[in-house]
């Protein structure tokens, strides 16, 4: 791959000097209303999207092989940048109603997409670490970062202290790894692989711990613990983002080190890996069942939705095992099983941030959030837009046609046929049936049962507006998918399989 | 492959036995004739004065923070000025110089941040 110039560096200097620049601003302009740093904000992560599509698209690397640039980073860039408006507008929409002035939200979102976006881009084990720090990070302070909210700062504590148990079984998998290569790129990883004997204790062993590190950021069944209190005491735009873009960022680098540690992984851990995907989705469907609180609720279903997305890794994976005998047949499938897999990243955002999008500014109470279902007691009547658009959200959740669920879930489960792993697909059905109660209970709760005197309510219109355009993307991608699924095949092309 | 690891086992286990038969050794030898004096939590004989477990100002903490980050700029000040030398007779200088300007950078406008927003004041 050519080493390309600093030009395909733009995206990040804008996003990283574009959160500077908030933090200055932010500190030198008393005169500010809130409003306007969330508009400085989202101009900065527009401008990036801007100078992305502009800028410099040839497949390379920057900075001495550190980071890959390439139809692979530009979807993440992209994905990232607009989840990060998203979230941008939903922040925005409850600083009334708490009266509370957070600036520091801006900033911490703007390094943490950077952060996102060089673990996409990562070509190094030393850049990978660097990201996922960087966004870690700044999620455990967006996470405790409210103020005067026990729940919040025990979700920052939460997440700070395992995230950091996680960061180090990632740190010494990769010491490992480097102790079997010698060299920390992904280049030189991968020329260790297939020339040496791989088979040894070093390279297992390492695999296994940064699965471990990465398997806790995505929220794999073992350690997925912390999820549920995280997502629930964190502010509900944050629960969004972290449930999207940290999610998204996660199977980014996930992917591009499945496919990176092919040879070994696809023999030594698939056994195990195929038992966590199953565990993850079966585990996150049957506990979110009994969840009185929204927020937990989806936190659940995130995690099955990891698993769901883990099948497709194992779809992309599982040809490797066949050995030699069809090569092309390999290419196809796992083409396939990676465009499935980045197809419901780009759906699972949109239909997670319509969701959190309502959940977010439904509580008119100053500091309390929308979070106990009964309470969404006849909302239909009282706000039918917000729970026509929580229901779409719902409903694509649950994988029901036409909305985009359907397709993505589509997609991947016909990857996972293909790749012969019929078991598995019909577990990832079953899961998604039993998926289907808890989601359509929220609706039956919305639209049968008669608005109580505390039922939630919220007129916050801006944020309403947003999820509501989400909405819209929901059905659309479910009725025309072509356009994005395409576009996920050009990227997964672009992968050295 | 492993064996390479050999002597650091080796180092490990002779460090462990050392460690175990010296302590057991003066375990069993030394003799043991306590008194006042010699149970008190400082054996060089200053009174003890009051519990540890006191509270320390919330503001020591901000400051211990702020100590770091500038400690840690300052750490990484030595790996670059050895490398300055090296880059700048390889035709690099002007890119190392860039690369400290941006890390300095960073920091300032963190400091600027945390002066601004009152973080440096003791009240």
């Amino acid at each position: 791959m050519p080493e390309l110039g600093g030009a395909a560096l733009w995206p990040y200097l804008i996003v990283g000097g574009g959160g500077l620049l908030v933090m200055v601003v932010d500190s030198f302009v008393r005169t500010l209303k809130k409003d306007h740093l969330s508009y400085l904000t989202m101009f900065v992560l527009i401008a990036a999207i801007a100078v992305q599509i502009a800028g410099e698209t040839r497949e390379g690397t920057v900075l001495h092989g550190m980071l890959v640039t390439g139809a692979y980073a530009r979807f993440f860039n992209f994905l990232f940048a607009g989840i990060g408006v998203v979230t941008t507008i939903f922040a925005g929409g409850i600083f009334d109603r708490d009266g509370r002035h957070r600036p520091e939200v801006y900033p911490l979102l703007l390094f943490t997409v950077l952060g996102m976006m060089v673990l996409a881009a990562a070509n190094d084990l030393m850049t990978l670490f660097l990201g996922l720090e960087t966004m870690s990070l700044a999620t455990y302070v967006l996470a405790g970062g409210v103020r005067g909210d026990v729940r919040s700062s025990e979700a920052g504590f939460k997440y700070l202290v395992l995230g950091g148990f996680s960061s180090a079984f990632l740190l010494m998998g990769m010491a490992l790894l480097y102790g079997f290569a010698g060299d920390t790129g992904f280049a030189g990883i991968s020329a260790a692989m297939t020339q040496g004997e791989p088979d040894t204790i070093l390279v297992t062993l390492g695999m296994g711990l940064m699965l471990v590190g990465f398997g806790f950021k995505v929220a794999l069944v073992p350690f997925h613990m912390w999820t549920p209190d995280v997502y629930d005491g964190a502010p509900a735009y944050i629960t969004g983002f972290m449930a999207t873009a940290v999610k998204a960022a996660g199977f980014a680098i996930l992917l591009r080190w499945v496919v990176l540690m092919q040879p070994q992984l696809a023999f030594v851990w698939y056994p195990v890996l195929a038992v966590l995907a199953v565990l993850t989705m079966s585990v996150g469907n049957v506990v979110a069942i009994v969840q009185s609180n929204i927020k937990r609720m989806l936190a659940w279903s995130s995690i099955a939705h990891a698993g769901y997305l883990f099948l497709g890794l194992l779809a992309l994976m599982s040809p490797a095992r066949g050995g030699s005998d069809a090569m092309m047949r390999t290419r196809e499938m796992g083409e396939a099983a990676g465009s499935g897999l980045l197809f419901y990243l780009i759906a699972y955002s949109v239909m997670n941030l319509a969701a959190f999008g309502v959940v977010n500014v439904l509580s008119s109470e100053r500091g309390k959030e929308a979070d106990d279902i009964n309470r969404y007691a006849g909302l239909s009547r009282r706000r039918p837009v917000a729970a026509a658009v929580l229901a779409v959200a719902l409903l694509s959740l649950a994988g029901i046609p036409p909305f985009v669920g359907f397709m993505a879930k589509f997609y991947v489960f016909a990857a996972v046929v293909r790749a012969g792993l019929v078991p598995l697909a019909i577990i990832g059905v079953i899961n998604s049936l039993v998926s289907v109660y808890y989601y359509l209970r929220v609706i039956v709760v919305m639209y049968m049962n008669e608005p109580a005197e505390d039922s939630y309510d919220g007129t916050e219109w801006v944020s309403f507006v947003t999820a509501g355009a989400l909405a819209l993307l929901v059905i659309y991608l479910g009725v025309r998918p072509d356009a994005f699924h395409h576009a996920a095949e050009v990227v997964v092309r672009q992968l050295p399989f | 492959m492993l064996e390479k690891y050999l002597p650091v086992l080796l180092v490990l286990a002779v460090a462990m036995i050392f460690a175990a038969v010296f302590l057991g050794l003066s375990f069993w030898l030394g003799p043991r004739r306590p008194n006042a004096q010699k149970n008190s939590t400082y054996e060089c004989g200053i009174p003890v004065r009051g519990s540890t477990h006191i509270r320390f100002f919330v503001r020591f903490f901000l400051v211990a923070i702020f100590f770091l980050l500038f400690d840690l700029e300052a750490v990484f000040l030595y790996p670059w000025v050895l490398l300055f030398q090296p880059m700048l007779a390889a035709g690099q200088g002007i890119f190392a110089l860039a690369e400290m300007g941006v890390f300095v950078l960073v920091l300032v406008v963190g400091f600027v941040y945390v002066w601004r927003k009152g973080g440096l004041e003791w009240q």
